[in-house]
């Protein structure tokens, strides 16, 4: 068992893409760390006396690596704590929209009839209407906030998992081990977990790895328009739209911090993108939706 | 054949009118569950007890939920989409004004991504395995990531402070123009004012980039693709054997076999492009619908919010319904 788990692992690595996704990931988790832990400054450590201009990235200004920001706070440390929250967030919204499409889907799909009716016309209506605007409704109600960002963001991806997991389960559903194993008389719930789940797994799992880099759009950009994190919570999309209105005075505290972001949207895309190929070498068209 | 079509474009149509509908409702369940008074709420900070017993009058704020829908409802038909008392309009009237400045940047921008995206990808077709290829596609994958929050504030920070060229907003205040259709680059054009239209055209640059960007990465990912597939059909392999010049071949047999799926994905990315709009309308101040969200966002303007959610999501159908039935026609594949 763990033998062929890190063998797959290996072979997973072997996609030169999925590598430069991990090393990109892993050197930007350790610099967090780095961050979280050594840093001098605390992230919303304002410092009046570096208060205007803005230092900017360069030797001189050690141990401000990547300058301060307007109000004189270090913008390296800044972004790496923000890498934590973006990047969690990322994770909260796609492990509990993934979670709650992949009950949805297994139970519409493998069910069927009026509950799969009702349950995929509701998702059909979800997803028709433009997830970026949805969000930005259900935040304007929910009120600003990180949590409120993430719960509407889950609220608009969870379609997605629905009907991807639906499908499969059709798909699945009429083959000879799952009749099989009906015959032999056990319970919907075990054949759902059993047998339907493990054939589900691995195009989920890309879909979720390729569903982070969007969410993490979402957050950055429900920040950015006012929506999502707060000052003074270090927040990529918040960050540039603090920044962005001296950014002709100073660009740095607005494009670092996005460099990063891009790097890490990367990240997710070459290693959910490798996975995808990994796993189906016949599809390599990739369409998503990016905002 | 023929009823077919006419059968699927007709179950395709009642699924938008569905939708649309599905749509309103959720916007509807979403403005009552607004905490507090709904009335308190639709009318902002500047509520007065008049107020709110006029707005609660006029929605039917006192009546049974389902009462309230058909108010709603009717008055949504009648394409009232209510007053913002914040910005003091009528929120259809806000919308009208601001909608044909996003028109022209989205289509403005949708242009520039085919022409960018189709051009780069049929290339690297072209020199399929090649160096450039490799180059072409690490690129596209790049643009295909690049967030528009980052690519917007570069392009701010690229054009408007290194080039020093006219950025934010779509016409230098100093020009006067008369308005015949709402398109600034048509309407500059119109009045026969050279220099307006040149202002109006490099103002319009930088956040049309910023949208087709992402977009043409996308695009050159999908003619590479759709391209190398065809030019592995035999007809190809007759034409070269025919020994047709590859100019002739490529826009003859390739090109135009190639375009149809680009086409048709493209076209549903175009109402993409409306949502990404939000964005960058705020940071190159466009006053487009998108604009107005991040106003209406940063004033707690809920009536504003829910009246543009509700337009995009119907244009979005609309597009969505319009491409499908394109596609059924042009690609008879797929009249199942």
């Amino acid at each position: 068992m763990i033998d062929s788990t890190s063998r797959t692992l290996r072979e997973v690595l072997m996609v030169k893409r999925v590598r430069y996704g991990v090393i990109i990931l892993l050197s930007f988790l350790a610099l967090s760390l780095i961050v979280v832990f050594f840093s001098p400054f605390q992230y919303d450590q304002i410092s009046y006396n570096v208060h205007y201009p803005p230092l900017s990235p360069s030797s001189v200004n050690w141990p401000y690596i990547m300058g301060t920001d307007n109000l004189g706070r270090d913008v390296f440390t800044r972004t790496f704590y923000a890498y934590i929250l973006d990047t969690g967030c990322g994770l909260a919204i796609v492990s509990l929209s993934g979670l709650i499409g992949l009950i949805i889907g297994l139970i519409s799909g493998y069910l069927g009839g009026l509950v799969d009716l009702v349950l995929m016309r509701i998702m059909d209506i979800v997803i028709s209407i433009p997830g970026f605007m949805l969000a930005i409704a259900i935040a304007a109600v929910l009120g600003s906030s990180i949590v409120n960002a993430v719960i509407s963001v889950v609220i608009v991806t969870v379609p997605i998992y629905a009907r991807l997991v639906r499908g499969m389960v059709l798909s699945v559903k009429e083959s000879l081990f799952v009749l099989a194993a009906k015959e032999a008389g056990l319970s919907t719930v075990r054949i759902i977990v059993k047998h339907v789940l493990p054939q589900v797994t691995p195009i989920f799992i890309t879909q979720l790895t390729m569903e982070l880099s969007n969410a993490i759009i979402y957050i950055a950009a429900l920040s950015f328009i006012g929506l999502g994190a707060q000052e003074p919570v270090p927040e990529w999309g918040l960050m540039i739209s603090t920044a962005r209105r001296y950014v002709r005075e100073a660009w740095w505290p607005a494009v670092l911090p996005g460099l990063v972001m891009f790097l890490t949207v990367l990240s997710f895309n070459l290693i959910g993108d490798g996975l995808r190929d990994y796993l189906d070498p016949r599809k390599k068209l990739s369409v998503r939706e990016t905002s | 054949m023929a009823r077919n079509i006419l059968q699927y474009v007709f179950y395709r149509l009642l699924q938008s009118i569905l939708s649309v509908f599905g749509a309103v409702v959720i916007v509807f369940i979403l403005s009552r569950v607004l905490p507090g008074n709904p009335a308190a709420a639709i009318l902002g900070p500047k509520a007065t007890p008049e107020n709110i017993a006029r707005v609660t009058r006029e929605w039917g704020l006192d009546k049974s939920y389902l009462e309230q829908f058909i108010v709603y409802f009717s008055r949504l038909i009648r394409g009232d989409l209510g007053d913002s008392y914040i910005m003091g309009y009528n929120v259809s009237r806000l919308i009208a004004e601001r909608l044909p400045a996003s028109l022209e940047l989205v289509v403005f921008a949708f242009a520039l991504s085919l022409v960018i995206g189709v051009t780069l990808g049929a290339l690297a077709a072209r020199k399929h395995d090649t160096k450039l290829d490799l180059a072409l596609t690490s690129l596209s994958v790049m643009g295909f990531s690049f967030p528009t929050l980052l690519l917007g504030v570069i392009l701010l920070i690229l054009f408007g402070v290194n080039l020093g060229l006219p950025v934010g907003g779509r016409l230098d205040a100093r020009f006067t123009v008369k308005t015949y259709t709402g398109l600034m680059l048509i309407d500059t054009l119109l009045n026969g004012n050279i220099n307006a239209f040149i202002d109006a055209f490099m103002r319009i640059i930088p956040p049309a980039l910023t949208l087709a960007i992402p977009l043409s990465g996308l695009l050159v990912k999908l003619t590479r693709n759709s391209v190398l597939e065809v030019m592995n059909q035999d007809y190809v392999r007759t034409a070269k054997m025919k020994k047709l010049p590859e100019k002739v071949i490529m826009y003859k047999h390739v090109m135009r076999n190639a375009l149809i799926p680009i086409v048709t994905i493209a076209g549903l990315y175009f109402a993409v492009l409306v949502t990404g709009d939000v964005v960058v309308e705020t940071i190159f101040a466009w006053p487009g619908l998108g604009r107005l969200v991040w106003e209406a966002v940063t004033l707690r303007d809920y009536m504003v919010i829910q009246g543009s959610v509700l337009l995009v999501s119907i244009i979005y159908i609309t597009v969505n319904l319009i491409v499908d039935t394109l596609y059924v026609y042009i690609d008879p594949r797929i009249r199942g």
